[in-house]
């Protein structure tokens, strides 16, 4: 089983960052959650100000959900520095985790949208594109880039 | 005789082979027919018919649970070796893995000695090709002396060489069948028993002597069972006890697979294991940190999109019907009718049909569950979880099923083996929220937790599982007692779920809820109009009306926990089904003419509050799914006592814990 | 020869079917599985609560408990 170097490193660095980003927008979430279940002033406004523009909700299990997408990444990492060639399936793994995700969350955008647009209610219109978007849907484009152009390595991991 | 009057011949044909190699998927494109399909062994569990007219025949394909060898161990098993032993079909199909020919020929040396005419299927080569495997199909029809016929169920490719192959074999005078020698020592004790059976004319008529007796020293209980009345029982029990049987049935499962892998290389090249991708995402998927976080995980996804993504859909249905409300009120004359229509039928139905979305998201993502292969990973993971309690990992397959319907996820538990365990399981899986609880919670929790439904929705579920597990452990140390019998479970590789498949089990579930609420549901809804509207005179769904008379005698009974008479009602008609619970608050709250949502009449009962929404969750949760369950469960039980046993208990649980809840709730507020 | 039982083997480890010391029907499954003596069988891994095990046998994944591991007798010198 001998592996193009190059595509290694290659899929090191991917899961570096992609673990790195996953992790971390998974911790500010979990922070944002559990301010908002305890009431907590000063973290609640910290999400709605100084890290509004990354769009993260004060989900708890989503937080859990991105910190795992995030430790999966890693844990392949160890085992790629390992020189374990099984380092690849805890990417691809990662990978098809992450864009489960997105794509709930994406369905989820889109029903609302759907709704919003339909029913035109001035009740239900108060929905904007902004309160379901979130590090799983934007994150989720670094997967499925990763995806994309390791299609075929992942279909032959064992080769 | 003209050509036209041609009698159609008919031909039997029998599907056999392990669990999971493909029959069903080739039952259903063969027949036409819509069979449950999934990637995990045991999910057919009864005998199927169904017919295809082909080239002026009529051909009778019969669908079989899978069996690994002819002595069966579990009821579905004994349902697959009954069917092919005793009704002998026409011709004998066997599906054979081709990406697992060795173990699945186990099986054909077996079926080889029956005499019947047979044929292989091999099946799934697309995988075997795509792997690299080499196969060799008129060797492999040499050695075993039958035709071999490749067959790709899932893409419809082989279907019509797999016909025309068995009407050769019809055709065919001859029973052929090669079979296989098991040594000096056990062939001695072959024609010795052969002999003694020779003498019983009507045994020998109607099955091979050699079968009968390579069976009868391989243990076989049941081939022991079908000759107790013969004259030369006595004979061969004398002869049987002689032997250490089970020496003999492991000397001859060694001969079998010793003759299989001396004549498997020349079937196949490059057949050996290998890593393949299936493995290696399994190293991720079972490790030992991350396999639990990922199984929640995935849990967690399909909870969200049943509920957040199925939310807006539902919203438009409710609107749908909210506007044929008012549209009858307007409309229809006398006002009785438009009461009829408006309260009973748009307000009772209509709240059902609300969930729609829901039900058939859920049903897809169970589908997307079952073809992955992920289910019986999800075995081999709480297994240890399962354990504990006394069950096993394959109990745990019917309890994920049952979130859907409880109805088949009892069926399912056939192919546990022990006894024990089996029952365990039937008793347990009602406390699993079906499809048809869901809707009592997302109009309870929706309404009176707007905010934090999801959670309160998710605990109900936890809830459901701990006592279920709760109840395992209770009834596996009491009257269930026992030691937890063995774990043997064949876990197959993942594959990607078919979409087209997932959207047909969507589809045939989820219409089956809709013709409940047709029929059901609407006669349910009838009634409780009725009875909610008489007699004369009485104001519409007050406490003069014989419901509210009904309620009230009910009511002591769940004063306790908090529920007035128009719930007590509503849950005493949520015996037969358990959506009526929600159809009934419809037709009592009338959402015909009012204009305004159920939701908010709800909401602006003084009786109602957030304890006893929940207090009401809990008890539906719990006391007795509905007729239908309550009949599968005396039929896979087989004891009215059990049954009596599992309504009772179930109600009592409910009660006690919907106590607790309303009161311990008290407490904290 | 080296005679060890099935549930002492680490994952990745291969060895051969000795014997199968388990007794009535539990016996009987396995080696309808094919656990017979000769087979070559390895281990792939342990679940992630450390019990059952799954192993590799005639080319398919079969998974059973450490409990009825201890009743196969293998030969770890491949
Ligand atoms: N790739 C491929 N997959 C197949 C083929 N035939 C069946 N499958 C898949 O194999 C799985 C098992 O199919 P079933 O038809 O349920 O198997 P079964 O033999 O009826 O299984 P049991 O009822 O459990 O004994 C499903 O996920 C099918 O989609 C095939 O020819 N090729
Ligand atoms: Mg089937």
């Amino acid at each position: 089983m001998k592996h193009d170097p190059g595509k290694l490193r290659e899929k090191v660095l991917f899961s570096v960052v992609a673990g790195f980003l996953y992790v971390l927008a998974g911790s500010i979430q979990f922070v944002l959650s559990i301010g908002a279940m305890f009431d907590i002033n000063s973290v609640n406004s910290l999400g709605n100000s100084a890290l509004g523009f990354l769009f993260i909700p004060s989900d708890f299990m989503g937080s859990l959900v991105l910190v795992l997408i995030g430790s999966i990444f890693f844990y392949g990492l160890m085992e790629l520095r390992n020189g374990f060639n099984e380092g690849i399936a805890y990417v691809y793994v990662g990978i098809i985790i992450s864009l489960i995700f997105a794509t709930v969350y994406m369905l989820v955008l889109a029903g609302n949208w759907m709704e919003s647009c339909l029913l035109n209610d001035p009740e239900i219109t108060g929905w904007s594109f902004i309160d379901d978007f979130r590090p799983a849907i934007y994150l989720g484009i670094l997967s499925l880039c990763g995806y994309i152009l390791w299609k075929k390595d992942f279909r032959n991991m064992n080769k | 005789m003209c050509a036209g009057e041609m009698k159609i011949e008919k031909i039997r044909v029998a599907l056999t082979g392990n669990p999971n190699v493909g029959k069903t998927t080739l039952f259903n494109v063969i027949t036409g027919s819509r069979q449950h399909v999934g990637n995990w062994p045991g999910v057919t569990v009864e005998k199927k018919s169904g017919f295809k007219q082909y080239k002026g025949y009529e051909i009778e394909v019969v669908d079989l649970p899978g069996t690994y060898s002819l002595t069966a161990y579990s009821l579905d098993e004994i349902v697959a070796r009954d069917f092919i032993v005793d009704e002998r079909p026409d011709v004998v199909v066997q599906i054979v893995d081709a990406t697992n020919i060795e173990r699945n020929l186990y099986l054909t040396t077996q079926l080889m000695e029956l005499g019947s005419k047979m044929i292989i299927a091999l099946n799934m080569y697309d995988l075997a090709e795509e792997r690299g495997d080499k196969l060799h199909v008129t060797k492999m029809e040499k050695i075993l002396s039958m035709p071999v016929v490749l067959t790709i169920a899932s893409k419809n490719i082989g279907m019509s060489e797999l016909l025309d192959t068995v009407i050769t074999e019809k055709q065919k005078v001859k029973h052929h069948g090669r079979e296989i020698g098991y040594g000096d020592e056990i062939e001695s004790r072959i024609i010795e028993i052969e002999k003694v059976l020779s003498q019983d004319k009507d045994l020998t008529s109607r099955y091979p002597l050699r079968w009968l007796a390579v069976r009868l020293l391989d243990g076989d209980e049941n081939i022991l069972r079908k000759i107790a009345g013969s004259s030369v029982a006595t004979q061969i029990k004398t002869i049987l006890t002689s032997l250490d049987i089970e020496e003999y049935e492991a000397m001859m499962a060694d001969k079998r697979y010793e003759v299989i892998s001396a004549v498997f290389p020349q079937m196949c090249e490059r057949c050996m294991t290998r890593m393949t991708t299936s493995d290696m995402v399994d190293r991720v998927m079972t490790n030992k940190y991350l396999g639990i976080p990922i199984f929640l995980a995935l849990m967690w996804a399909a909870f969200e999109l049943t509920f957040s993504f199925a939310t807006p859909f539902m919203t438009i249905v409710e609107r749908i019907f909210v506007w044929l409300g008012e549209i009858s009120a307007a409309y229809i004359r006398p006002e009785w009718l438009a009461s009829l229509v408006g309260e009973g039928i748009i307000g009772g139905v209509g709240s059902v049909f609300s969930f729609i979305p829901n039900i058939f998201i859920l049903f897809f993502l169970l589908s997307m569950l079952e073809d992955s292969g992920y289910l019986a990973r999800a075995a081999f993971i709480v297994d240890r979880v399962m354990y504990k309690i006394g069950l096993q990992g394959k109990s745990f397959i019917p309890m994920l099923l049952g979130f859907g319907c409880n109805v088949p996820a009892i069926m399912a538990t056939r192919s546990i083996e022990d006894r024990m365990d089996r029952m365990a399981t039937i008793m347990v899986v009602p406390f699993i929220s079906c499809g048809a609880r869901l809707p009592i919670y997302i109009l309870f929790a929706g309404t009176f937790f707007s905010e934090n439904a999801g959670t309160v929705i998710f605990c109900i579920y936890l809830l459901g599982i701990l006592v279920a597990v709760g109840s395992a452990k209770l009834l596996r140390t009491t009257a269930l007692k026992g030691h937890p019998a063995p774990f043997i479970l064949e876990l197959p590789p993942y594959r990607i779920p078919n979409l087209n498949t997932s959207i047909r089990h969507m589809w045939d579930n989820g219409s089956m809820y809709i013709q409940k609420a047709g029929t059901i549901i609407l006669g349910g809804s009838v009634v409780i109009w009725l009875l909610a509207a008489l007699p004369w005179g009485v104001e519409y769904g007050s406490e003069q009306t014989f419901i509210g008379l009904l309620g009230h005698a009910i009511q002591p009974l769940m004063e306790p926990l908090g529920f007035d008479w128009k719930l007590s009602v509503s849950l005493l008609f949520g015996f037969v089904a358990k959506e009526i619970v929600v159809a009934s608050m419809g037709v009592l709250y009338g959402v015909g003419d009012d204009q305004i949502a159920l939701t908010d009449s709800l909401l602006a009962d003084p009786h109602l509050s957030q304890l006893t929404a929940l207090s009401l969750m809990v008890f539906s949760l719990l006391y007795m799914p509905c007729i239908a369950a309550v009949g599968i469960i005396k039929k896979e039980t087989g004891s009215w006592k059990w049954t009596a046993f599992s309504v009772a208990y179930g109600l009592a649980v409910a009660w006690l814990l919907a106590f607790a809840v309303f009161h311990g709730g008290k407490m904290f507020i | 020869m080296v005679e060890n039982t099935l549930n002492n083997l680490q994952p990745g480890e291969k060895a051969r079917i000795v014997k199968v010391l388990a007794k009535g029907t539990v016996r009987r499954k396995l080696m309808d599985m094919g656990l017979v003596p000769g087979s070559e069988i390895e281990v792939i891994r342990t679940a992630p609560l450390g019990d059952p095990i799954e192993f590799r046998i005639k080319g398919y994944s079969l998974s059973i408990r450490k409990q009825e591991a201890v009743n196969i007798v293998v030969d770890t010198v491949a």
